[in-house]
């Protein structure tokens, strides 16, 4: 390790000094990986939101499969005067170890768990802040007091750690269930179900596949929670449109705003920043109308302002 | 990358719901109607290119064709007539409609999908917050903006019938301005397939001379240009459009007689200002828009060919058609007429929506709209010349004399002041159940007042299935031409007529039986009352527009979509109506009585998407009197197959139209005795066509 820390930081070193050498214009690079429409949308935002706050195009490399292609893109990146890179998807965290050598990195769009420490790399992960969504359950149901989570606690640890902080906080009672496999997380889904009386209890849906099967018990979730009237909150955009209450989802133009500055801060530190993996904060708020309908919920002009998304859609 | 993509459905979903969340805000219609929303991808993926294409696909809608250029006829649940003007069609909620005829101008040509963000169909009445003429259904088309425009596009398309098809997109901010450019242009030499007979044909045979130029093949030639541009900030937005037609084929001659060699060209030009400011104050939600339509209807290159060279009729002494006349006149050049029509249509409303108490939203409007046919110029070969006052056939070398401004042409210039206000109040009652009323009053300085209320209750019943029980009133507008035509030698106007009226009633239930399913299912029955018709006048060889029609019409639309899996989605619909002549006691007729339609959207590999569909139209009876069997069933399949990113940005696409080339036929109408063209209009057989389209 210690044989690449010198040349990271001459480079860095380097790389800060290139940043001071046109203090006011750092010039700033995008790396993302190439995918298919309409997931390509979603770095097309960021990027766009990065343009916006520097008020100015930023280059864009697109890394695909091919070996050897980061190899040129850095060899390219240094052509073109790169000060900072801000590196996206799963592809561009990989691309971050190697990329690092060579100049400070920001990464984005990527589900990393917040408050790692990647030596050299700062960058805001993908995975909504739990204390975000808690937040807009306080603000949208008043009379929730325990919120219960079925888990798995090898992709979800740090998530449901995020989340026990964030109740405490809030004074809600976190009621987390861990589940090593579909069977045990089916079993206390239904275990769940029978539990809950009534919308003093509400349940959140985390991101892994693996404890929500969604083809099978999504649809029990959702009819229960219908007829008991108790709030599903979810992580998965597309929990709403099925019939649960809300969901956070990035704000991409937002996140390109926030990378961008994250990315300046990296180009004029004078010292070699490991500034971590923030949680995402730029966030919108989906909601299904219907169920909140149904739930009695009732939404100011104002409130509804805020919602980034509202189902059903005309459809 | 594969990976990549899975991580990022892990935030989103599906592929779908990225489109959605990555797209503009999406604005919430909770009008609580049965209607179909047909997006810019669908429009992609079925490979339409006309408007028509899309709107067949709709439930319970049938594009059928008019003899004048085969105009489109959207029949709705029965609902047909020869001008289609019980159908409000919209471009970004403003009215396309000429009030001469009620319909989107004689030379009309299509309209081309590309600048088409999404295309909103309610059917059923919409009279309540739209008024005129939403009677039997709305159809909304809702043009791109910046959001909807991937920076630059760039196609081309080319294929059978001589077509060639061009466009440019462009979507940019400049000074702070959101900005988007659409260009489109294409022309066709149109499908050339035979009509063996014609009313010529008939002539010929009564009068002994061979004019007639049937058999002989429709003239659909095409040149069309359209143009518009969308300039937006903050709450403002400004939208101009041009649409313009030339080298017009007018299809089987507007008399029903081939005129092959003519061709003809209209105008279109439209602007709107719209103040939309979703956060006026705390509740309130206000829109105020300001718009403007011009349309120069007929602006003929050549002389309109009513009856071919070489036709010989009766001419009575006033210059005009009699059939008891024994005077027969030979016409060298033809049977010529020139009628030009030019209107402008202004208008002005407000709406703004309410939220400010607890159980109820409230919505109200008004406004004020403006129609002038401010010109109707007319040139003929027949009537009376007013400056000799002697019968035009008559004169040496039969000129085509200008009548325009005389009491001889066929129609004054005509104007109409409309204003109106609605009032709309959605009551959640409880928390399941809300019901929506709604009343618009409107008062027109011709006809008088009318006023359309509307009801609708809509219980979200369980979890899976929301039901809605809705009733609405609608009316549709006398047109100038039925209340003011003058000087032709049968069709009188009658400024006395009322509107004519359209009570609909449905039961409509939306069923999701898991996930990847979606279920609809509803049940109409519809009065139509004071159908304005032409009436023989007693004693008198002219007929008369009078409030003289009533049909009544029942029927179901059932709907489907399945997402199979990631990759495989398959849609489809089956329409059902029974509609009925109620002073004649005899079928409707011409609309279908089944429809149905399936399609499947296969993305078989990354990249690529084929989508096949099939749309069988049966069970089209005729006309009361109309003694010809029913129109025949047909079948009709179109395959789409499109490659994305063939090479960076580019994308292909190839389209197969009626696949197995089926004999598609639209019924003609039956005139007092018989169908001037006896055996229907042919429609196009198999046709292919290759696409291009750059993104950038």
């Amino acid at each position: 390790m210690n044989r690449y820390l010198l040349p990271l930081l001459l480079m860095l070193w380097a790389s800060c000094f290139m940043a001071y050498a046109e203090p006011n214009a750092p010039t700033i690079a995008v790396l993302y990986p190439e995918v298919r429409d309409p997931y390509r949308a979603v770095f097309l935002e960021i990027v766009d939101g990065m343009e916006a706050e520097l008020d100015r195009t930023v280059t864009e490399y697109v890394l695909s499969d091919e070996p050897d292609k980061l190899a040129g893109i850095i060899a390219d990146m240094k052509a073109d005067g790169v000060d900072v890179v801000v590196s996206l998807g799963r592809a561009g965290l990989e691309a971050s170890k190697t990329l690092s050598e060579t100049f400070p990195v920001v990464i984005g769009a990527v589900m990393i768990a917040p408050g790692q420490e990647i030596q050299g790399v700062a960058g805001i992960s993908l995975a909504p802040d739990p204390d975000a969504l808690f937040e807009h359950l306080q603000r949208i149901v008043s009379n929730v007091k325990e919120i219960t989570v079925v888990f798995e606690p090898k992709q979800t640890a740090w998530e449901i750690e995020h989340a026990k902080q964030a109740a405490k906080s809030r004074g809600f009672l976190l009621n987390a269930l861990p589940a090593n496999d579909i069977q045990q997380s089916s079993a206390l889904y239904r275990q769940v179900l029978v539990e809950i009386k009534d919308n003093s209890i509400a349940l959140w849906l985390p991101h892994d596949g693996l404890a929500m099967a969604e083809q099978v018990l999504l649809p029990v979730v959702l009819k229960e929670a219908w007829e008991k009237n108790f709030v599903v909150f979810s992580s998965n955009l597309e929990h709403v449109r099925k019939g649960a209450l809300f969901s956070l989802y990035p704000d991409n133009v937002g996140m390109g705003h926030s990378l961008a500055s994250l990315a300046l801060q990296q180009a004029r530190a004078d010292t070699v920043k490991t500034a971590g993996i923030k949680p995402l904060r730029d966030l919108l708020l989906a909601v299904n109308l219907r169920t909140a309908e149904h739930l009695g919920l009732r939404f100011s002009g104002q409130k509804r302002r805020e919602f980034g998304l509202v189902f059903p859609s005309s459809q | 990358m594969l990976e990549e993509e899975r991580a990022l459905a892990e935030i989103y979903g599906t592929p779908d719901m990225i489109s959605i969340a990555t797209g503009s805000r999406q604005s919430v219609n909770k009008a609580p109607a049965v209607a179909t929303v047909i997006t810019a991808d669908a429009i992609k993926a079925m490979g339409a290119t006309d408007l028509d294409e899309v709107l067949e696909t709709v439930p319970g809608l049938h594009v059928l064709r008019s003899f004048v250029g085969y105009n489109p006829i959207y029949s709705i649940r029965g609902v047909a007539s020869e001008f289609n003007s019980q159908v409000l069609v919209l471009i970004n909620g403003i009215p396309l409609t000429n009030t001469y005829h009620g319909d989107r101008g004689s030379i009309w040509g299509g309209m081309p999908v590309q600048s088409i963000a999404r295309i909103e169909v309610i059917r059923g009445p919409g009279s309540a917050i739209y008024g005129a003429d939403a009677a039997s259904g709305v159809i909304n088309i809702i043009t791109k903006t910046k959001q909807d425009i991937d920076d630059l596009e760039i196609g081309g398309r080319a294929g059978s019938f001589d077509s060639y098809d061009g466009w440019l997109l462009k979507g940019g901010e400049w000074a702070g301005f959101d900005i988007a450019a659409m260009v489109e242009y294409h022309e066709t030499d149109g499908q050339r397939r035979i009509v063996d007979s014609d009313l010529q044909t008939s002539l010929d045979q009564v009068f002994g001379t061979h004019a007639s130029l049937a058999p002989g093949p429709v003239n659909l030639t095409r040149e069309n240009f359209d143009a518009r541009l969308d300039v937006a900030r903050g709450d403002f937005r400004l939208r101009a459009g041009i649409q313009r037609r030339d080298n017009w084929g007018n299809a089987v001659g507007v008399a029903q007689a081939l005129d092959p060699n003519g061709r003809y060209a209209s105008d279109r030009y439209n602007a709107d200002l719209t103040y939309h400011d979703t956060d006026f104050t705390e509740n309130w939600e206000v829109m105020v828009q300001l718009s403007h339509l011009e349309s120069y209807n007929e602006d003929n290159r050549s002389n309109l060919v009513l009856l071919p060279p070489g036709t010989r009729l009766p001419i009575n002494s006033d210059g005009n058609l009699d059939f008891g006349s024994a005077n027969l006149v030979t016409f060298s050049n033809g049977l010529i007429g020139n009628p030009e029509v030019f209107e402008r249509h202004s208008r002005i409303n407000g709406s703004a929506f309410y939220r400010g108490f607890d159980k109820h939203t409230l919505r109200l409007g008004l406004g004020f709209n403006y129609d002038d046919l401010y010109e109707a110029r007319e040139s003929k070969n027949f009537g009376l010349d007013p400056k000799t006052g002697l019968p035009i056939p008559l004169l040496p070398g039969q000129p085509v004399v200008d009548v325009s401004g005389t009491p001889y042409s066929f129609l004054p210039t005509a104007s109409r002041e409309n204003y109106f206000f609605f009032l709309q109040d959605e009551w959640r009652f409880l928390p399941d159940w809300q019901l929506t009323t709604g009343i618009r009053y409107d008062a027109y300085s011709d006809f008088g007042d009318t006023v359309n209320p509307r009801l609708a209750l809509v219980w979200e019943t369980r979890y899976d299935l929301t039901s809605k029980l809705l009733y609405g009133s609608a009316f549709r507008a006398p047109t100038f031409a039925e209340m003011y035509a003058a000087n032709n030698p049968v069709l009188l106007g009658n400024a006395h007529l009322k509107p004519e009226t359209m009570d609909t009633l449905e039961l409509a239930f939306e069923y999701r039986p898991r996930d990847q399913w979606r279920l609809g299912f509803n049940l109409f029955y519809y009065w139509w009352s004071d159908i304005i018709r032409y009436v023989p006048d007693a004693g008198e060889t002219t007929i008369t527009a009078q409030n003289a029609g009533r049909q009544q019409g029942y029927g179901g639309e059932l709907l489907a979509e399945w997402q199979v899996d990631e990759t495989l989605k398959l849609s489809g619909n089956y329409a059902y109506q029974r509609s009925t002549d109620q002073i004649l006691n005899h079928d409707a007729g011409n609309a279908p009585h089944h429809q149905l339609y399936l399609r499947a959207d296969w993305r078989f590999l990354p990249n690529w998407q084929v989508t096949p569909q099939i749309s069988c139209v049966l069970g089209r009876d005729r006309v009361s009197g109309d003694l010809r069997p029913a129109v025949a069933d047909y079948v009709d399949v179109d395959v789409t197959i499109r490659r994305n990113n063939v090479a960076e940005h580019w994308d292909v696409a190839f389209s197969v139209r009626n696949l197995f080339n089926a004999d598609i036929r639209e019924p003609s109408p039956f005139g007092a005795t018989a169908a001037p063209i006896p055996n229907d209009f042919p429609q196009a057989g198999r046709s292919l066509y290759g696409e291009i389209r750059f993104r950038y």
